[in-house]
């Protein structure tokens, strides 16, 4: 049963500005662990905030389990005190003048709680959220990592049958992160609450949620699982704003561009060539050989940045009929690399590490080549299928 | 996923309800509205009232004027700027009015910014003590020091108790006793510490780093200040400046002690008279006049301030506070800070003080000491039998004093807390905007106009309302009204810093409007509501202008009753009674900045 509903909502703060959010649909199951996900300004806490009641719509509908909260073509408006529903804030805006108890305590007091219970249920949460023995202390005696624990056991005190958090993790530091982000998945199991969370953070995106929703300027531009969103982008915006190191993005007309897609075993028509197209390639999905045979494009290594772990390797592609300026290509790599600085090397690309994209963004599909172009035929005489077919 | 999307827009007319229906679940719509009308009504109303009356006729007038009452007529115009008595009753005042304020003006900004850099930026000994010892003067009402100076220097042209120098021996010329020349140096002792504080705020603000780039560079000493401290001073030094002109345009209280006795007319005391010889319309005139001398000066001074803005000084971070080396100046320096301690605290504090306990003002001799003024019993002057502290009229006073002012300190601070909620919460730009600038505007309009525009609205029925005139009630309402600056100007920097989480934290909680007002944020306000309540208090503890004009004997306060006091030449209580008001404003403004630790000199930024 799908449990909330955002249709068609839009936001405008001033009628000569775009607006903050514009027609986002979307729909949000019972369970689910969302993310909204998107750069800085994208309208993604508006849309948690809208949910939660603190921000008005100009337009569309909000709606939990079948009941509508906001519907502004009905002019119905259930104000956030009514809504039951549970917000934990990016600055946790814990009550300074109460004790951590009494932070906890505040929501159950107002449901008129019986005393016994109350306490039974503060003292649970304590426990649940590891923060026992700070019960009489003032938030500005707390560190970040416990004002986060206040903060969520005051809201889930309440029993929100939605949980919505601001940028859960981003005020953490690393190791804090980790564990944070391991309770928040166990609290959701625990609990089996829907949790619906905005960040900007593409990993905390990736190994939180279940579902993510990808937001720019306002619209929605995919909805999809972790994978989806990463393995099959709906629009250029997505595939650049997923991946780290971000995707290399070369036009497709180059002859590199169209080198890489033949050896792979595509090819892109000739419409797609002349509209300008983009082919993105993950830098994870490159492979490097010294192996002159395989037909790899020959290009030369321009930089290596250890990152601990991992490499991040610089490429630069120069085709030979091509006078423009050479290309730079990314590569990542988590075993270490056996060359150095200036080595030539042979690239190709994996076939689900290719990405092609229209002019205005869209997603086109990459057609398994049926038939060679010039230039296929002299660097890639085989790997053909005889049929056609999209990868998607 | 299936995402069932209804495309059809919203009409205005649905958005409409949709907002209506927002608006009746928080109150804020309500509550900024209310306080509209409430301002409309306190604030607004008077002033264009007055604006009115000077241009229709005014009851007994209408043989004068030989028109009907209430029509339109230029006739008090033309009195007061163009007839053949204009440039008694108002060209003269004029040029005595700009003259004082403008030469105390010019004075003070000099002392001051001198004793603001000695304080803030050398090693200047004893500068801790220092600091606080020189903004005493601003703690006090100005007309304290007007009094300590008839004390000290008075002469016999008006009869009654000879000042101290006189008893002495000293004959003194009428041009040091009264007049221009004492109000110039009051107002100007005044002024200072309003120039210690915001100059040297300022200066605290520079980054040394700029000066210390200069050097870097090769620039020698005078030449940094001259292009990197003045320049990046200008702003602060304007702003006090013009600031003090305002306050200075509509002073009434030193005036009126000093410049009476000679006929020494100001605008403010031009209008006093006005007043208390039933020319309403002439009255409307004067105060028209400092009004919008009081406004062009403070829009200036906030267009100054935009223009300022544009050089904003960047990189704060890692700002060092460098003092330097006074050397030999040292001597000469604390001389200067000494002197004017002595000069602006010590001396006229000190002279009240004493002349309370003295019989013969001047005489030094143990005889000639007595407690009576303050606990004598059955003492054979005709005007008070009893000290003051034993005295019915003075506790009566106090009492009145502590209750109107108080009462309408409290209801202040709420409006202001009020105010400062909406300003930033109100779903109505125009509200929260018209909001800011109708609470500011009594600042605008100096005390004895502001009086004078209540008094033109309120003496006579409107409405259901009663004609107010001779009640606390009009006291109360007038105080509320010109003391919302300082209330919203608290209330708004207060609700500034506490950001909307918190309150929208409570509502997803559960709370409704009055619970979260009750258990978030009065509680966490609970200072700045103090303050907000404190500062309007010690503002009108002190004040005399709204007193002299709405106060009856039937609502003595402890201002009117020490004028009174002073009319009458029973100077020994009447520096009594000062020296209480200057005890309870100080001790608020001690208050004030153990509460804020802020203080008070950016309160008065803000």
């Amino acid at each position: 049963m799908p449990n909330i509903t955002l249709n068609n909502i839009s936001k405008r703060y001033t009628p000569d500005h775009p607006p903050a959010v514009d027609q986002v649909s979307m729909e949000i199951e019972d369970g689910a662990f969302m993310c909204v996900l998107g750069p800085s300004g994208c309208g993604k806490s508006t849309i948690l905030r809208m949910i939660a009641g603190l921000e008005n719509l100009t337009d569309g509908e909000i709606s939990v389990a079948g009941k509508s909260l906001d519907h502004v073509r009905k002019g119905i408006f259930i104000p956030p005190e009514k809504r039951h529903i549970g917000l934990v804030f990016q600055s946790y805006a814990l009550w300074p003048h109460m004790t951590v108890a009494r932070n906890i305590e505040f929501g159950l007091k107002l449901q008129r709680m019986p005393v016994q219970e109350r306490k039974q249920r503060v003292a649970d949460m304590i426990t649940m959220l590891k923060i026992e023995g700070l019960e009489d202390r003032y938030p500005a005696q707390l560190s970040g990592g416990q004002q986060q624990r206040v903060a969520l056991a005051r809201t889930l005190a309440m029993n929100p049958g939605v949980l919505l958090l601001d940028e859960p993790l981003s005020n953490l530091d690393a190791a804090l992160r980790l564990s944070m982000r391991a309770e928040l998945t166990r609290l959701h199991k625990e609990f089996g609450t829907t949790i619906v969370f905005v960040t900007h953070d593409q990993w905390e995106a990736m190994t939180l949620a279940t579902q993510i929703a990808v937001m720019n300027k306002g619209s929605l531009q995919q909805i999809g699982t972790p994978d989806d969103i990463y393995e099959r982008p709906a629009n250029r915006f997505v595939a650049e704003f997923i991946g780290n190191p971000p995707i290399n993005m070369l036009p497709a007309e180059s002859d590199i561009a169209q080198h890489l897609v033949n050896i792979s075993g595509f090819s892109m028509s000739s419409e797609v060539v002349a509209g300008q197209a983009t082919l993105g390639l993950r830098p994870e999905g490159l492979q490097l050989s010294t192996d002159a045979s395989g037909r790899g494009l020959p290009v030369v290594i321009s930089d290596i940045m250890p990152t601990g772990g991992a490499w991040i390797i610089e490429l630069q592609a120069r085709a030979a009929s091509d006078h423009t300026a050479p290309l730079n290509l990314v590569y990542t790599t988590q075993t270490p690399p056996m060359w150095r600085k200036g080595d030539p090397v042979f690239l190709r690309v994996a076939p689900h590490a290719m990405h092609l994209f229209s002019k205005d963004g869209a997603r086109l599909p990459l057609s398994v080549s049926s038939k060679t172009t010039a230039f296929a035929e002299v660097n890639s005489p085989n790997l053909c299928q005889s049929k056609t077919e999209d990868i998607l | 996923m299936s995402v069932m999307t209804d495309m059809t827009c919203s009409t205005p007319w649905q958005r409409w309800c949709y907002k209506l229906e927002i608006a009746k679940r928080a109150p804020t719509l309500f509550i900024g509205l209310a306080l509209l009308f409430i301002f409309g009504w306190l604030i607004v109303a008077p002033i264009v009232n007055m604006m009115f009356e000077m241009f229709t006729v005014q009851t007994g007038d209408e043989i004068r004027v030989g028109a009907e009452v209430g029509q339109l007529t230029s006739y008090y115009l033309e009195r007061v700027f163009s007839s053949r008595m204009s440039s008694i009753i108002f060209w003269k005042p004029l040029w005595n009015t700009l003259m004082v304020a403008v030469i105390a003006m010019v004075i003070s900004m000099v002392i001051g910014s001198i004793l603001a850099w000695l304080l803030v930026r050398t090693d200047l000994m004893g500068r801790k003590w220092l600091s606080t010892a020189l903004i005493i003067p601003f703690m006090l009402p100005a007309w304290t020091f007007a009094l300590a100076w008839t004390t000290l220097f008075k002469n016999a042209t008006i009869g009654g108790q000879p000042g101290w120098v006189e008893n002495m021996g000293y004959q003194l010329p009428d041009w040091v006793s009264y007049g221009a020349f004492p109000t110039i140096v009051i107002m100007t002792l005044n002024y200072i510490p309003f120039v210690i504080l915001l100059v040297g705020n300022a200066l605290r603000r520079l980054d040394s780093q700029l000066e210390e780039a200069g050097k870097m560079l090769g620039a020698s000493r005078p030449r940094i200040a001259l292009s990197i401290v003045f320049p990046l001073m200008r702003p602060a030094l304007m702003s006090s400046a013009l600031l003090i002109f305002a306050d200075a345009i509509g002073e009434f209280s030193v005036p009126y002690v000093l410049g009476l006795p000679v006929h020494f007319e100001t605008l403010a005391t031009s209008l006093y008279r006005a007043i208390g010889t039933q020319q309403t319309g002439v009255a409307a005139v004067f105060a028209g006049v400092i009004l919008v001398f009081g406004i062009a000066t403070l829009a200036l001074d906030a267009w100054m301030m935009r223009e300022a803005r544009r050089f904003a000084i960047i990189g704060s971070k890692g700002a060092m506070e460098r003092r330097q080396s006074l050397g030999l100046l040292q001597w000469p320096a604390a001389f200067l800070a000494l002197a004017m301690v002595f000069i602006g605290v010590v001396a006229p504090l000190g002279a009240l003080a004493l002349s309370t306990v003295m019989h013969i003002p001047g005489r030094f001799e143990l005889s000639n000491f007595t407690l009576d003024y303050w606990i004598g019993n059955n003492l054979d002057t005709v005007a008070m039998q009893n000290g003051i502290l034993f005295s019915s009229e003075f506790w009566a006073a106090a009492w009145s004093s502590i209750s109107i002012v108080g009462s309408a300190s409290v209801c202040a601070g709420i409006l202001g807390l009020l105010t400062g909620y909406i300003v930033l919460r109100s779903p109505l730009r125009v509200i929260s905007v018209t909001l800011r600038q109708v609470t500011f505007f009594p600042y605008l309009v100096p005390g004895i106009a502001f009086a004078v525009a209540f008094l033109t609205l309120f003496a006579v029925p409107h409405g259901p309302i009663p004609a107010l005139y001779g009640t606390p009630i009009i006291l109360f309402l007038a105080l509320i009204a010109d003391q919302m600056p300082f209330a919203s100007r608290a209330g708004i920097s207060a609700m500034t810093q506490l950001g909307s989480d918190v309150e929208d934290s409570a509502r997803v909680s559960g709370a409704g409007w009055c619970r979260r007002m009750c258990s978030i944020i009065i509680p966490i306000q609970r200072n700045a509501l103090v303050t907000a309540v404190l500062m309007p208090f010690i503002s009108g503890i002190k004040g005399v202008s709204l007193f002299i004009i709405l106060a009856v004997p039937a609502t003595d306060v402890l201002t009117t009753f020490s004028i009174r006091l002073i009319d009458f030449n029973y100077t020994q209580a009447a520096n009594a009674v000062v020296l209480m008001i200057a005890l309870i404003a100080l001790l608020g403004t001690i208050v004030i900045n153990r509460l804020t630790r802020t203080g008070l000199a950016q309160g008065l930024e803000s």
